[in-house]
């Protein structure tokens, strides 16, 4: 970026000047995304009574609305270009978006081992292998438009994806595990996908024909583990990919259904599982939000190219305005989700994930005999993964107060509340 | 209760006699203006209730006030705090009712099209208070005079008047925001959102505020733009379209004017919106004032006028709008609150655990939902045979003194 700045002041030019301010942006995003995810990790004081895990939340939502804005205001630039097509020399104009990609391709390399550095710190991240179903299936989504690139990485991540169908068998598995599973989704982008044309509204919608993608995709099994960083920048990218969206399937509907399943089987011991693997997670929001930021922006360098390209050798003046319109309308839909998420954590919502099991664990409580009634019932999600419930139990004054706390908080416990605080009081009468 | 607060801030506490009195007026408000929704379910009078309480507080608030003898102050907490605790003055029936109410709940907040919206947003207009129907007025002014703009500009075929109608559309649309905030705020808690949906103002308001700054940073590229470029084509058409913007928004800023200071001190839920609102406003008037004064500078000769006053334009914005970016992210974060001084807190605790039998107090952890509504949670250990009830009446009253009313404790016996 630096050098961007210097080579545009010395040579004069707009494009190379207005391309390093936007650098200087999204510079400032990620520092913000990688200082949050940074500070949230330190613990609770005097003015931060739950912690700064509300860190990451609020920089995802920054994160997303940024985005937001910078996509309509290039949508509301192209509009202007379409009514007034201006001309543009189209050499300097590809030397800048090539240099441009080659940077973010830097950022990424960069963003990758930022995002390790801060990830090694929070210990083995285990997953659950269904939160892998769901990277499979949003993964090609995203990157539908960028397929060349991976050409040449195709081969090598032909070789990959090793211990992905071991991850089925145990319900958990290491950091390692998850990175060579990664590299398997890598293959999966580089082949074209049947389901391309499944739209974004599979991002919350119809979760339940994953587990034949999974079974799909899973053919693709070879065994050589494969060691992630002597791969290129791209392989890099497809790394992060996976693991926001795992994170943030793992949010919205996959705990969910983990939990369905497992819980039949053996509840307590399962909800342990449960409780330890999202305590892991770490990346979340904010992940999800600085990715898709340097997304946009390598989406961005690909359809400046592109457009370059059209207009040099088919004239077609209206390729950049209607480039720029796709990329930014793509980006724009990408992020709604996150800021839907963000947003509704941001307002204190009873999670969504959990909203079924809470409704029957409450309407179980309020049948216990002896329980009056329930009141101030807050359950809110302080981060992506933690959520706290605060609530008022009201009983009757012949029943065992200890017993019936412990049975209570036992019931909410199963329904996911990891933070429970609750108040006891006697009813006089009935 | 006020008046306890009152005795207390006569016992020494003298500084926080202000804010406190203050915040817990608003909250009184709250509590009246949600038991009247909440009076069909059979709490109607609660706040005659409280007035009771009141009274009876204040007689013996001198001798309530030193906690730590709980044992000859067992029955003055008693009579007084029958009220106060079992009348927890919001949100209360509401739970009791949601469990019937379940299904129709959900399925009004699942269906969320846009006509539906439009309807809502138009009676909740009609229903709406005056800042409300300001800032209506106010967006379909600008939305009129954008459309004029663009007509004309199409018409012309000038695509700066265009890409002008663009920008001021684009302002609008977050204005609009704030209007859905505005109207949704007003909606009682369901099941899905249990604290309501006030809190949506505050997310508006940090919205706006983020949009401001990311405009002050555009307009910093712009001068950094002009700086190198040195383009001093006199645009007359868009001055006159500056001076109309200014005066389109100085009306804005007429509306919200009683918000037009950088530093407020936020008392209700809506002052946050609104706050933003005029910033917003104002911001654009700014702007607008920063566009005439450049061309009139260049015409007066001045090199380098434009870049200097976008620069001077888009630090402006930055100051004007920093403190209310950081109050709004402080009550997203989940801070606590900035207008209760942390040493109230611990001199809470300490009272606390001065009182017999308790033996830990543990998990304080308090959040602002909206500025001016404290909510907390508390863990305490207390020792087997001691009377909790006592204990937990205690608790609530004490703090209740500092204007929390939602309070969550949970008692465990060690």
């Amino acid at each position: 970026m630096v050098v961007e700045f210097v080579a545009g002041f010395m040579s004069n030019s707009l494009g190379l000047i207005s391309d390093a301010c936007h650098m200087l942006f999204d510079c400032a995003a990620l520092a913000i995304g990688l200082y949050a995810s940074y500070i949230s990790r330190l613990p609770a004081n005097d003015q931060f009574n739950y912690g700064r895990g509300r860190f990451e939340v609020l920089s995802g939502y920054v994160n997303a609305v940024l985005l937001v804005l910078v996509g309509a205001l290039i949508v509301l630039e192209s509009f202007e270009r379409i009514l007034d097509p201006q001309e543009i020399s189209t050499s300097s104009l590809l030397v800048v978006s090539v240099g441009g990609l080659l940077v973010n391709v830097v950022g990424l390399i960069f963003f990758h081992e930022e995002h390790h550095h801060a990830h090694g710190g929070a210990g083995p991240c285990s997953h659950s292998h269904h939160q892998h179903q769901h990277g499979h299936g949003h993964l090609d989504v995203h990157f539908q438009s960028c397929e060349h690139h991976h050409d040449n990485q195709e081969g090598l991540s032909l070789s990959s994806g090793t211990y992905h169908s071991k991850s089925c068998e145990n319900d958990h598995h290491c950091h390692g595990h998850a990175h060579s599973s990664h590299n398997e989704q890598e293959k999966m982008v580089a082949d074209v996908q049947p389901f391309h044309s499944s739209s974004l509204d599979d991002h919350h919608h119809g979760h339940s024909n994953h587990t034949e993608h999974f079974d799909s995709h899973n053919k693709v099994v070879l065994d050589k583990p494969v060691c992630k960083h002597d791969h290129l920048g791209h392989n890099h990218q497809h790394d992060h990919l996976c693991h926001n969206h795992q994170h943030d399937h793992d949010h919205s509907h996959v705990s969910a259904q983990c939990e369905s399943l497992s819980e039949r089987e053996n509840p307590s011991a399962e909800a342990n599982i449960q409780e330890k693997t999202h305590k892991h997670h770490h990346i979340d929001h904010n992940m999800e939000g600085i990715f898709l930021h340097v997304l946009a922006d390598t989406m961005g360098s690909v359809g400046v190219v592109i457009s370059t390209l059209l207009i040099r050798y088919k004239g077609w003046l209206v390729a950049d305005p209607a480039c720029s319109i796709f990329i930014s309308v793509m980006i724009i839909a990408s992020v709604v989700p996150l800021l839907r998420n963000s947003a509704e954590i941001l307002l204190q919502r009873v999670p969504r994930a959990h909203e079924k099991d809470l409704k029957a664990a409450l309407a179980a409580v309020t049948n216990i005999k002896g329980v009056h009634c329930l009141q101030n019932v807050h359950v809110w999600n302080l981060t992506n993964t933690d959520i706290v419930g605060t609530l008022h139990l009201h009983i009757s004054q012949d029943i065992d107060k200890d017993s019936e706390k412990e049975r209570v908080s036992c019931m909410l416990h199963d329904a996911d509340i990891k933070d429970l605080i609750l108040q006891v009081e006697y009813v006089k009468g009935k | 209760m006020e008046s306890q607060a009152a005795s207390r801030d006569g016992h020494g506490d003298q500084r926080f006699a202000s804010g406190k009195s203050v915040s817990f007026n608003s909250r009184m408000g709250d509590a009246d203006f949600q038991n009247s929704w909440n009076g069909e379910i059979g709490f109607v009078g609660s706040d005659r209730r409280f007035a009771f309480s009141r009274q009876s507080s204040f007689r013996q608030s001198d001798a309530a006030t030193p906690l730590s003898t709980p044992g000859e102050q067992l029955q003055p907490f008693l009579s007084r705090s029958v009220s106060s605790i079992s009348i927890p003055p919001d949100a209360y029936a509401s739970e009791s009712n949601e469990i019937t109410w379940k299904e129709n709940d959900t399925s009004s907040v699942e269906k969320t099209s846009l006509l539906s919206a439009v309807l809502f947003i138009a009676r909740a207009i009609r229903t709406g208070s005056r800042p409300m129907k300001r800032l209506f007025f106010m967006i379909s002014l600008n939305v009129a005079y954008s459309t004029a703009e663009f007509i004309i500009g199409i018409l012309s075929g000038r695509v700066g008047l265009v890409s002008d109608a663009f920008h001021l559309t684009f302002g609008c649309g977050l204005l609009t925001f704030s209007l859905f905030a505005m109207a949704t705020s007003r909606k009682r808690p369901d099941n899905v959102y249990t604290y309501g949906y006030k809190r949506l103002e505050v997310l508006s308001a940090f919205t706006n505020a983020l949009f401001l700054l990311f405009m002050a940073f555009s307009l910093a590229v712009e001068a950094l733009h002009a700086f190198i470029q040195d383009e001093s084509e006199h645009k007359h058409y868009l001055i006159v379209s500056a001076v109309t913007n200014l005066l389109v928004n100085l009306i804005g800023v007429w509306f919200f004017r009683s918000y037009a200071r950088v530093n407020l001190v936020y008392r209700k839920p809506e002052d946050m919106n609104y706050h933003s609102v005029c910033l917003h406003v104002l911001a654009d008037s700014i702007r607008s004032a920063g566009l005439i004064l450049a061309s009139w500078l260049l015409a007066l000769g001045v090199k380098n006028a434009e870049v200097l006053c976008l620069g001077l334009v888009s630090s402006i914005v930055f100051v004007v709008v920093m403190p209310l970016f950081r109050a709004t992210g402080g009550i997203l974060l989940q801070m606590t609150p900035p207008s209760i001084p942390s040493s109230a807190f611990t001199k809470c605790l300490r009272q606390i655990s001065a009182i017999d039998g308790v033996s830990e107090v543990s998990q304080s952890q308090f959040w602002e939902l909206v500025p001016g509504h404290v909510i907390g949670s508390l863990l305490i250990q207390v020792r087997k045979g001691s009377d909790e009830h006592l204990i937990l009446r205690h608790v609530h009253n004490l703090y209740s003194d500092l204007g929390i009313q939602d309070l969550t404790v949970q008692t465990n016996f060690v």
